[in-house]
């Protein structure tokens, strides 16, 4: 059983007025639709899912892009139901790694119901499915208990669940340090890249500082980062960037 | 990226300057100037000064040569590195890099292959190959299945199925191994024992 859940800004917008009612219409030509619910204002995503699973619903499918996702990872995860989504503006970098086409396009490709399960991380509790950005690393990174890593120039960190270079199906977070050196009697700058897969890492930090997970902003001065293994079922299209 | 396709666009980058210094050898006459019109008379089978001719074969060759080391040197570097640390598929997607601009302080473990160019404090252990690089300084006790060495340890080695010290490397503690190649100019202070 199918539920539709339609995020804020797709509702009673007329740039995306068209669009919803080719996708209405498609859905039910394909024998795939099903109960449509709206997110709003002062309406709990969260609660409104767990209501909707309750009742016998299998598969969730959201109506949005990315920060549509983020408002509903965590309850999907928890619950273990099919995910899907038919991604509708912009910001849809979760649709494009995927491989699920933007529009009326993804109906086919949820009509294929091609399910794979695919890694969550977790950050500070909260989950994630592509990644942890942090532009300026200039804290401490103890990994897996074991060591600690420093830079010591400029540098960037990247943690990547689902990448187009790291797979979202080995239980490891791909740890990625760009760091820009300098070389030569001139001080050339060379952008060099480490990389690290685990499964558990801690950032610290002693002033507050601000990382993004998929996109969203963090601050702190500790986060926890680890990875649940084949934590989410989703339904992806044949152009995802992972095999 | 892996440490591979870190390799493979190193290799591409010296091939862009290889091709664009081999352009620029093609180009090069031995009266030193580009003449395109002269080189032409010369194709044409006209007769020319012997010592010129000669001149010219010489400069051919130091051409070639050059251009053939180059190659050459870049192609063993990568045989090298491919053919003593194997291509062992299961440890691809655990590799490890770690690259200047990163210090790392602990004891490391991995059990895929791990490169590192960088500083470590500590003690490092994987299942597979470790290659250190030229830029890397190491106080640690090193344990792998084999080893590459271009740069600093300061600690013990121990490499059970073999260990290549490179030209720039240099080893200050004991070394256990099984098969082991110096390179010369490779500094070793410290035991080497090779027994069972």
């Amino acid at each position: 059983m199918y539920c539709y859940l339609y995020d804020e800004y797709i509702q009673g917008n007329k740039r995306f007025e068209k669009e919803l009612a080719l996708i209405e219409n498609r859905l039910t030509d394909l024998g795939i639709s099903g109960k449509v619910s709206r997110l709003a204002l002062f309406r709990n995503a969260e609660e409104m899912i767990r209501d909707e699973i309750g009742k016998g619903v299998t598969t969730v499918i959201v109506l949005g892009n990315d920060d549509t996702v983020r408002k509903v990872l965590n309850v999907i995860a928890e619950s273990r139901v099919v995910f899907g989504m038919i991604p509708i503006g912009p910001k849809n970098e979760l649709a494009r790694l995927m491989g699920i086409p933007e529009g009326v396009a993804a109906c086919d490709v949820l009509s294929a119901r091609r399910v794979e399960t695919i890694d969550v991380g977790l950050i500070n509790g909260r989950k994630f499915i592509t990644g942890v950005r942090m532009p300026q690393f200039r804290a401490e990174l103890t990994c897996e208990d074991q060591y600690r890593i420093m830079p010591t120039s400029v540098a960037e960190l990247e943690i990547q669940n689902l990448a187009e270079v790291s797979n979202p199906c080995d239980g490891l977070l791909q740890t990625v340090i760009r760091a820009d050196v300098k070389q030569g009697i001139f001080g050339r700058k060379k952008r060099t890249e480490s990389l690290l897969p685990l499964k558990f890492m801690t950032i610290r930090s002693d002033k507050p500082i601000c990382v993004f997970a998929d996109g969203e902003p963090i601050e702190g001065t500790r986060f926890d980062i680890s990875v649940e293994p084949l934590g989410l079922k989703m339904i992806i299209g044949k152009d995802r960037v992972f095999s | 990226m892996d440490w591979r396709s870190w390799e493979f666009t190193r290799l591409k980058r010296c091939r862009v300057f290889c091709s664009g210094f081999n352009t620029w050898l093609n180009e090069w006459q031995p009266n030193g100037a580009p003449d395109g019109a002269e080189q032409s008379e010369h194709r044409r089978g006209d007769k020319v000064d012997e010592a010129h001719s000669t001149q010219q074969i010489n400069c051919f060759q130091v051409k070639k040569l050059t251009q053939a080391t180059i190659s050459g040197y870049h192609l063993v570097q990568y045989l090298l590195i491919h053919a003593f640390m194997g291509h062992d598929k299961h440890a691809t997607g655990s590799e490890t890099i770690i690259a200047q601009g990163v210090k790392v302080e602990g004891e490391f473990r991995s059990n895929g292959n791990v490169v590192i160019d960088g500083e470590l404090n500590g003690s490092i252990a994987t299942e597979q190959s470790l290659y250190i690089g030229e830029t890397a300084v190491i106080r640690a006790n090193v344990a792998a299945k084999n080893a590459v060495v271009a740069g600093v340890i300061v600690g013990n080695v121990m490499a059970p199925e073999g260990l290549e010290l490179l030209a720039t490397s240099r080893v200050d503690g004991d070394i256990q191994t099984g098969k082991i190649s110096i390179a010369a100019g490779a500094r070793v202070n410290g035991s080497i024992s090779m027994g069972e």
